[in-house]
């Protein structure tokens, strides 16, 4: 009974992932980039009634119903399935860079009369509704089950292959004729004097001769008159700029219509691609990314791809930089308590290795004695091992570099790089790993110049005055095995008269130039900084007392980077002088704000991964409305 | 990794500091022949823990932030382009990058020259608006004016900045000294103070004041002949 029981519970589930993934099957295998939206969490956290009558809601209803010239009341009249998951993709193949949208619906009739007002444009095949608006590029398709909008333009390079020109007969364009063309007429093309009229005025017949350009296409571009006679835009209108504008757009006009086609062509493969054919549901790294719990989720293909698709061909050989780098994704959470973004980045095995070295630190011990978390506004901690930094930093550079035609020049700057320097001496003064604490915010007397005037004769001279300032407290400790360059620099500065030393603590005085006054100790392998001369002379002494919490603790040892900021305790923190100087709201935002965190952990799986969490605060039901709420309020603070 | 520590600091004081103060002041000395000098003061001292704090960035809410040598050899181009007007002289000026403060100083012919020069600059910098102060004197009658004509412009300007951006000007003043070789038997101004000496006029202001049209600055002054 048991066991049946567990069956049900797993079929349904599996019923439960398959509909909420229900479109992803229909993303291409080779998408370059997904973005999904999981609805049903998102209105789990915010229920469609409510968010119909937030402000946000609001806005975007009125602004829907302005431009379809009907009257929206609802999220839901839309006819979209709330419940079900959306998503973008981007595509690029060798001819085509597609945009599109799967959305899955609730009601298609909905849909029918939103474009009821295009019906006759509308074609019908095997039960889908086929919008093609070839002026924006753009197709729009949709059945009973989902809503399909892809938009996209015709690769750069693609007609420029006679072979692919010939196929669907567009006009040659060498690439050279092509630039020329942009670069001297772009004055003739986004010349005013040619206005629509003038362009419908072409016939609308396809060019068919495949002759040569001239290379006399370059004709003057008419002087741009500030105010030009009517006779003169006329003539405009009628010879030169046309004359010279016809092949360019007339063989836009027909590469576009042939991107219509293709759009259309692929969006019936969309509808009819069935569950069991190749999809991005087969990449692992898409999987990766891919969580039910997450509100939305991000996945791209590897940066490499990226940054060299953005690349002209001709400067292809310099698109190693991004090698090794592999896909990313990124989740973002909400819950009852906190927000959280999550982002991942893939390595390859050479770059893993390296990253691997590099990460694995942790932050000295000793440094978390000397946390009071009770009263710690902020802190950022870092910890990297310097060694293999500095060993691993040469091949990182020539795996990114070194594939071109300077990879002699790379590696042996690589090579002089690493024998000029000792790496394991300068790990030794410098280990890797940090903490910056805020401790406070206090109030200090700062000098400033101003001046006095003579009542006699109001001549004035120079005198120094005084004001309070709220200025915040910092301990930085730094972790070194060989303090003796720190020493060394800080008798100097004792020589030059610039640093005093008392009770072993180096003090900087505050100046005209330094508004803080900086004490500096050196002990048990760690350099502390800070503003507070009572916290050195008690760490000094042994008798300084910490009170690190579990929290602070975890994020510290655990990571190799990490961040925490409370605004409530710097709100509680700020004098009340400085807090009735500041907007009242702004006040109220900081102090009903929960806390940030930013965190990385180094290697994972050959991913590295960082992490941003803010706590919801007490009062707010869930992350969603409290950040709803906060852009409400902030738009409120003028 | 180890620069960004370096901008968590200023970061942190930036935030704290929300209000900052600075003064303008205006010194004119001016002879019984029309001739004379005039000094410029820009006093950002009491900001100087948030601009030197600023400095340390590489920019601030998307603006650049220009560094002390950018600063320099603008204001060195300013004073260059100052040196080839008509009837103005011993051109100098001074950065104090400590308390930051700067000022220049120069000498006219004639006080004409002096609103040719507000003009010329002006129109470098590519402000088409008429030069709201002139000043004129008139040797025989001993009299000297300053013309302050308020500009709409620079108000609804103001009004569109955002409270606390406000608060910036309110605690800004705007100081104008006028001296002279004569004493002054009358001026027009009543926000106007004169000294014991009788020979300079002083007059100190918020700078909302003078963008929001609030006070007036002109002033006519008689001197004694």
């Amino acid at each position: 009974m048991k066991r049946l029981l567990q069956l049900v519970t797993l079929v349904t589930c599996a019923s439960y992932t398959a509909t909420a993934q229900d479109l992803a099957y229909k993303i291409p295998e080779k998408a370059f980039s997904v973005l999904s939206v999981k609805s049903d969490q998102l209105f789990k956290l915010y229920p469609a009634a409510e968010f119909n009558n937030s402000t946000l809601g609001k806005k975007l209803l009125s602004q829907l119903s302005k431009t379809t010239e009907k009257d929206y009341k609802s999220i839901e009249d839309l006819g979209m399935n709330l419940s079900s998951n959306a998503y973008y993709y981007y595509l690029t193949t060798d001819s085509l860079k597609i945009h599109s949208l799967l959305i899955p619906l609730s009601d298609s009739r909905k849909v029918d009369a939103l474009f009821a007002k295009h019906a006759d444009s509308i074609q019908k095949v095997n039960g889908v509704n086929i919008l093609p608006r070839p002026n924006e590029k753009t197709v729009i398709a949709w059945n009973e089950q989902f809503l399909y909008l892809t938009y996209g333009s015709v690769a750069t390079y693609f007609f420029t292959d006679s072979a692919n020109a010939a196929r669907y007969s567009i006009p040659v364009m060498s690439s050279d004729d092509y630039y020329q063309y942009n670069d001297e007429h772009t004055d003739a093309v986004t010349e005013p004097a040619i206005d629509s009229v003038a362009i419908e005025n072409i016939p609308q017949e396809g060019v068919q001769d495949t002759g040569v350009y001239p290379d006399s296409v370059v004709v003057e571009a008419p002087p741009v008159a500030s105010d030009p006679p009517v006779d003169d835009a006329a003539t405009a209108a009628d010879e030169t700029p046309v004359e010279d504008a016809q092949p360019y757009l007339e063989r836009k006009r027909m590469i576009d219509s042939v991107a219509t086609i293709w759009l259309t062509s692929s969006a019936q493969q969309i509808f009819e691609k069935r569950s069991s054919a190749p999809s991005i549901l087969s990449n692992r790294g898409y999987q990766r990314s891919a969580d039910n719990n997450a509100v939305a989720t991000f996945w791209m293909a590897g940066l490499q791809d990226l940054y060299a698709s953005f690349l002209p061909y001709k400067l292809l050989r310099y698109g190693n930089i991004m090698r090794g780098y592999g896909d990313v994704n990124a989740r973002l959470y909400m819950g009852k308590e906190n927000i959280r973004l999550t982002g991942e980045m893939g390595l390859d095995a050479e770059k893993s290795a390296s990253y691997e070295k590099i990460c694995d630190h942790k932050i000295n011990k000793n440094f978390l004695k000397y946390i009071k978390s009770d009263s710690l506004i902020g802190f950022m901690s870092y910890s990297f091992n310097t060694e293999a930094y500095m060993n691993e930093m040469p091949k990182l550079l020539l795996q990114s570099y070194g594939s071109n035609s300077y990879s002699e020049e790379m590696a042996m700057a690589a090579d002089l790089v690493s024998v000029m320097l000792d790496e394991k001496a300068i790990a030794q003064v410098i280990k890797g790993d940090a903490l910056f604490l805020l401790t406070n915010l206090s109030e200090k007397q700062v000098t400033y110049q101003s001046y006095n005037y003579n009542e006699e004769t109001f001549e004035y001279k120079d005198t120094v005055m005084t004001k309070t300032e709220t200025l915040p407290d910092f301990l930085f400790m730094l972790s070194s095995d060989d303090t003796h360059l720190f020493e060394r620099l800080l008798n100097y500065g004792i020589k030059k008269q610039r640093i005093t030393l008392n009770n072993g603590i180096y003090s900087i005085e505050q100046s005209k130039k330094n508004p803080f006054s900086l004490h500096v100790l050196i002990k048990d392998g760690i350099v502390f900084l800070g503003t507070s001369l009572q916290d050195l002379t008690q760490i000094h002494d042994g008798s300084f007392k910490g009170s690190l919490d579990k929290q602070h603790k975890e994020l510290l040892t655990k990571n190799n980077i990490a961040l925490f900021f409370s605004p409530k305790s710097l709100s509680a923190k700020m004098p009340a002088r400085e807090l009735e100087k500041t907007n009242e709201k702004i006040s109220k935002l900081l102090a009903g704000s929960g806390n940030v965190y930013l965190t990385s952990s180094g290697l994972k799986d050959g991913y590295i991964s960082g992490d941003i969490t803010i706590d919801v605060p007490k009062g707010e039901e869930n992350a969603l409305k409290y950040f709803l709420n906060l852009i409400e309020e902030m738009d409120r603070i003028k | 990794m180890f620069k960004n520590v370096r901008f968590i600091i200023p970061l942190f004081i930036i935030s704290v500091l929300l209000s900052s103060c600075f003064e303008i002041i205006e010194d004119v000395t001016v002879k019984k022949d029309g001739s004379g000098s005039m000094k410029l003061t820009l006093n950002f001292s009491q900001s100087k823990t948030k601009i030197g704090a600023i400095m340390l960035m590489d920019s601030i809410n998307g603006y650049k932030v220009p560094s002390r040598n950018e600063i320099e050899d603008q204001i060195e181009q300013a004073a260059a382009k100052i040196r080839t007007m008509k009837g103005i002289s011993n051109v100098s000026q001074t950065v104090d990058f400590t308390n930051f403060i700067a000022s220049i100083n120069f000498s006219f012919r004639n006080v004409a020259d002096v609103n040719n020069l507000a003009k010329e600059l002006l129109a470098e910098a590519n402000v088409k608006t008429s030069i709201p102060l002139t000043y004129r004197y008139n040797r025989e009658e001993a009299r000297f004016s300053k013309d302050y004509t308020f500009s709409p412009d620079v108000k609804e300007q103001y009004n569109k900045l955002k409270e606390r951006d406000k608060e910036v000007f309110r605690a800004a003043s705007y100081i104008s000294i006028l001296r002279f070789e004569s004493t002054i038997s009358s001026f027009s101004n009543q926000g106007a103070k004169m000294s014991k000496n009788q020979l300079a006029i002083m007059q100190r202001l918020p700078v909302s004041d003078l963008v929001s049209g609030k006070a007036d600055i002109s002033n006519q002054i008689q001197l004694s002949r």
